[in-house]
């Protein structure tokens, strides 16, 4: 007979926050939300610029990609229907 | 859980609908792939690529008749797929304001997509001119009254290759490089084979001792005259005061004698000689479109050349 390993069920959210309130681990400083929005404020602003200049080489290439793109899928297209000259 | 969410804050970004659309535009499928669908992505091009492709492959193995008609649902096909392809791309993007890109959604992936699409693309398109078929206008009244001025027709080019079905024949309409300028196609009926001994005598045309008229006919300032192979009955038309003679020749080994049906006014192997059998390219199949001076000549669209 084998024997099998039971796992025990997962915790809740509820029964995780009960047990680190026992432990006494679950101490939350006043002012913590405070100073997580402050870090959040004063990520650098240069970020946006990058993004911005991103932004504008995607539509730069995107744009050189369109004219081929179109001129060629195009003559995909019609590829059968473009005569060539039978004298 | 915060920072899972600040996490999801820092990598969320916008699909932009004209983008979308525009990309798919530039390339079926590839506005899919910027809304990071994938597989559909690939699969909206594989559709496209292959609505332009069996469709006409297909018309060539069925009789000359369908050719037009299923060209042009194939045609009506490829463009619902593109069309779809934007409309979707552009609604999609619209459903993912706040999108957490891919992995694989870097601009190495896009342009290399957009290289590899291009140049499955262009491969085929050359495939399927050289191979397959191509479509040609014909410019000049020389193979009157078969082939009109203003005609355009669809030649088969799976024509007197290696290892292609057909062969040519005498009594064929064929497509060919012109001897004098490489750069030109002419039109014109294979009349004589490799071997061949070809004549002209007082407007009928003898292979191998045997004439090829069957019957002639009035019309106006031209002799309307029914000739026939093997395998094909023609009418030709000559000039009722053209008294044109040519000495037998015999065709050499690896060529064939072309004449216009337009006897009286054709430059053809009377004029130029022989055209080398590797130069005849194309057979001509069937008429897509006719105009002229009067405008569209609806009746002849679909007509098959014979």
């Amino acid at each position: 007979m084998k024997h099998m390993k039971t796992q025990p069920p997962p915790m809740t959210d509820a029964q995780l926050d009960q047990l680190l309130a026992t432990t006494g681990q679950l101490q939350v400083p006043d002012d913590f939300e405070q100073r997580i929005m402050q870090e959040i404020a004063s990520l650098p602003e240069t970020t946006s610029d990058i993004k911005g200049i991103n932004h504008w080489w995607q539509l730069a290439g995107l744009l050189g990609a369109g004219i081929p793109g179109i001129a060629q899928v195009i003559s995909f297209i019609f590829s059968i229907w473009s005569v060539t000259s039978a004298g | 859980m915060l920072v899972n969410e600040e996490n999801n804050m820092n990598t969320t970004t916008q699909r932009k609908p004209l983008i979308a659309g525009f990309m798919s535009l530039i390339l079926p499928g590839f506005g899919q792939l910027y809304n990071g669908q994938l597989n559909k992505g690939i699969l909206l091009f594989i559709g496209f690529t292959l609505s332009v492709i069996p469709l006409p492959t297909l018309t060539l193995w069925l009789p000359a008749v369908f050719t037009l008609p299923l060209l042009i649902i194939s045609l009506l096909l490829t463009l619902s797929i593109w069309l779809y392809a934007i409309i979707n791309a552009w609604k999609q993007a619209r459903l993912q304001p706040g999108y957490v890109p891919k992995a694989w959604q870097q601009p190495a992936t896009y342009i290399g997509a957009f290289l590899i699409a291009m140049l499955i693309l262009s491969i085929t398109t050359d495939y399927v001119r050289s191979h397959l078929i191509e479509a040609f206008t014909i410019p000049s009244s020389s193979m009157l009254p078969t082939v009109l001025k203003g005609d355009l027709l669809f030649a088969d080019k799976r024509y007197n290759c290696p290892g292609c079905k057909h062969h040519a024949q005498r009594g064929d309409i064929a497509i060919f490089v012109y001897p004098n300028n490489r750069s030109w196609y002419y039109i014109k009926r294979i009349i004589a084979l490799p071997g061949d001994r070809v004549s002209i005598k007082d407007q009928t045309v003898f292979i191998n001792g045997q004439a090829l008229t069957q019957s002639t006919a009035q019309e106006n300032d031209a002799n309307l005259v029914t000739e026939k192979t093997e395998t094909s009955s023609y009418q030709v038309r000559w000039s009722k005061n053209d008294a044109l003679t040519m000495a037998e020749m015999t065709v050499p080994a690896g060529a064939v004698f072309v004449l216009g049906d337009n006897r009286s006014a054709s430059n053809d192997s009377r004029k130029f000689g022989t055209v080398p059998m590797m130069d005849v390219v194309g057979k001509a199949r069937q008429l897509w479109f006719s105009y002229g001076e009067d405008g569209v000549r609806w009746e002849r669209l679909g007509e098959v050349v014979k």
